[in-house]
């Protein structure tokens, strides 16, 4: 069978650009910036709606890399470096945030935003989506907390079960039951998505019949 | 082995390997899974769906506009930049308080001291000044040239016709106007390189023990026998190898340039494909040529086609003979299908064409394949 390499191919790069910066090369910096910048925004929707909050969080994650250049350790994986790095800072940030606010519990500032999605994140980039994309969208947001999260980690960075369930700090089992659980919502959820197999064998007996 | 065959869309999904493939194309999971749909024609729609799925999950997922993403980098950038400043300034201030100290202590060995960092800073010259030259393709084509020790033939060719040249291997090239080739006047063994600087054809002999490599400035074209076009004139935005017969690899020449994308930097091309490199953004992509020829000899190729109630899988197997392109198709959902019909010397896209509208079916031409999206035709 084969062994699905475990290390994305753009990641021998960025552990470069991640050494460079280690060494105060500033290019190297803002290249890797620019790099996984766009994940790690996305992925932050996952726990929070609020985009300025986010926007703030990976600015700070990064100044304080660049703070801690020289002291940083070399690693074999950056994305899931930077992936875990933003998700404690984000549980933290959350977890203070909603100690200042009474009205508020955790439980709302991580979910409460799945239904209403008059929030202005949810239109960025939709106009240049197709409406498919749109449902499922729509779908995984329908989804629980813990599943969105996986879903994203394996469909937008394409980690594996081993990767997922280091970051988030569960079992590889759990990954799995989270991934069958979240394909199988989704299947029911989305036309589109279970259209496929029937269709061709639909379109074959109505071609049959007429 | 998994036994992908047995899977549904479900299962490809929550593939592992799959997932990777589609989401990061490295170039060894492309060949594995192109191959692998070669041989399960019935599963490609199956993959292709699942492929369009994970892609389109994929982007449902992003939230950040590019304008966001642009001015989010910028404020980053401001931000280290004046971390930066701030920290020097505190070091600059440190630095100071140290050079009073040395004065007052070290001032009687500072020209030894003076002596010993001008040696660091010559040796540090010339070593960055050969690195530097690394760097750079046109510095390193010549390098190549050097390291080989040997004589060299450049034949350039300044007139308006093409000019014919027969390599030491017995391979013929012809080279268009304005163009360059450099070659040496006996090959090592185990290596045929040769330099090329503008268009030319290639028609390589055979030679399995030792591949022929054409060097460009951006990529590298490596074959063991076959013909093909390759044209990288120095000025234009993009270059592009075209093969006539056999097997073409054609991987970016750039592995000196450390901050390049080590991404989709090698691709096979087939008959009748061509791959284009654009200089802009470093990037291979594969299509077929506009219009896709005939391969073999003439006297085959110069008959026509002609089929009578024939199963469409044996019109495609014929066309992919006659063409050597890959035609993607189901065939147990297409099992039904017949054709007549008398194919001549049409371009290829318009038998297609032709076909597709018998049988109710289309076409599209992926990654420098044809995939038939069709129907059951009972």
């Amino acid at each position: 069978m084969r062994k699905p390499a475990p290390v994305p191919e753009d990641e021998p790069h960025l552990g470069e650009l991640w050494n460079r910066f280690r060494q105060n090369d500033e290019q190297a910096f803002d290249e890797l910036a620019k790099r996984r910048y766009r994940l790690l925004f996305n992925y932050a929707t996952k726990f929070t709606k609020d985009t300025e909050l986010i926007k703030d969080c990976i600015q700070d994650l990064f100044l304080e890399l660049w703070y801690r250049r020289t002291r940083l350790t070399d690693t074999s994986y950056v994305t899931v470096y930077l992936i875990c790095a933003l998700r404690n800072n984000l549980l933290r940030k959350l977890k203070v945030n909603t100690r200042l606010d009474d009205s508020a519990d955790i439980a709302a500032s991580c979910e409460g935003f799945t239904d209403n999605l008059t929030v202005e994140t949810m239109l960025i980039s939709s106009e240049s989506m197709s409406q498919k994309e749109r449902e499922i969208r729509n779908a995984i947001n329908r989804l629980p907390k813990r599943q969105q999260e996986v879903i994203f980690l394996k469909f937008y960075e394409g980690l594996s079960n081993d990767e997922i369930a280091k970051v988030m700090e569960i079992e590889r089992q759990t990954v799995s039951n989270f991934i069958y659980r979240a394909i199988a919502q989704l299947k029911t959820d989305l036309p589109s998505f279970s259209n496929v197999i029937p269709q061709i064998i639909l379109s074959f007996f109505l071609k049959f019949l007429s | 082995m998994q036994d992908y065959a047995r899977y549904d869309i479900k299962d490809f999904l929550a593939d592992e390997a799959f997932c990777s493939w589609v989401l990061h194309q490295k170039p060894a999971d492309n060949a594995f899974w192109e191959n692998w749909i070669r041989n399960n024609p019935d599963r490609a729609g199956i993959v292709t769906a699942a492929k369009d799925l994970i892609s389109e999950i994929h982007h449902a997922q992003n939230y950040l506009s590019e304008d966001e993403l642009q001015h989010e980098l910028q404020r980053l950038s401001a931000a280290r930049k004046s971390a930066t400043e701030e920290l020097e300034y505190a070091e600059s201030l440190d630095n100071r308080s140290e050079q009073n100290w040395f004065a007052k202590n070290w001032m009687p060995r500072f020209s030894l001291t003076l002596g010993v960092l001008t040696c660091f800073v010559v040796l540090f010259y010339f070593y960055t000044n050969s690195n530097l030259k690394t760097g750079q393709s046109e510095i390193s084509q010549k390098s190549l040239k050097d390291e080989k020790n040997e004589n060299w033939i450049e034949a350039t060719n300044n007139k308006a016709t093409t000019k014919y040249i027969t390599l030491p291997d017995g391979s013929s090239v012809r080279l268009s106007p304005e163009s360059k080739l450099s070659y040496p006047a006996t090959f090592v063994q185990h290596e045929r390189e040769v330099l090329l600087n503008g268009e030319a054809f290639f028609n390589v002999t055979k030679n399995p023990e030792s591949p022929f490599k054409v060097y460009t400035s951006d990529v590298v074209t490596t074959v063991l026998g076959t013909s093909f076009t390759v044209k990288a004139f120095d000025g234009d935005k993009d270059v592009r190898v075209v093969v006539k017969t056999g097997r073409v690899t054609v991987a970016a020449n750039a592995p000196q340039n450390k901050t390049q994308e080590p991404e989709k930097n090698e691709l096979v091309l087939l008959p009748n494909q061509q791959v284009v490199y654009h200089r802009d953004d470093q990037k291979m992509k594969r299509s077929l040529i506009e219009n896709p020829v005939q391969v073999g000899p003439a006297d085959i190729t110069s008959q026509n086609l002609v089929f009578e109630d024939a199963p469409v899988a044996k019109v495609f197997e014929s066309l992919q003979k006659r063409y050597e392109v890959q035609i993607i198709y189901d065939a147990d959902l297409m099992a039904g299908c017949e054709l007549t019909a008398e194919l001549g010397q049409e371009p290829l896209f318009e038998k297609l064409s032709m076909i597709c509208k018998a049988i109710q079916a289309r076409y599209e031409v992926i990654d420098g394949q044809i995939v038939i999206h069709g129907s059951s035709c009972r």
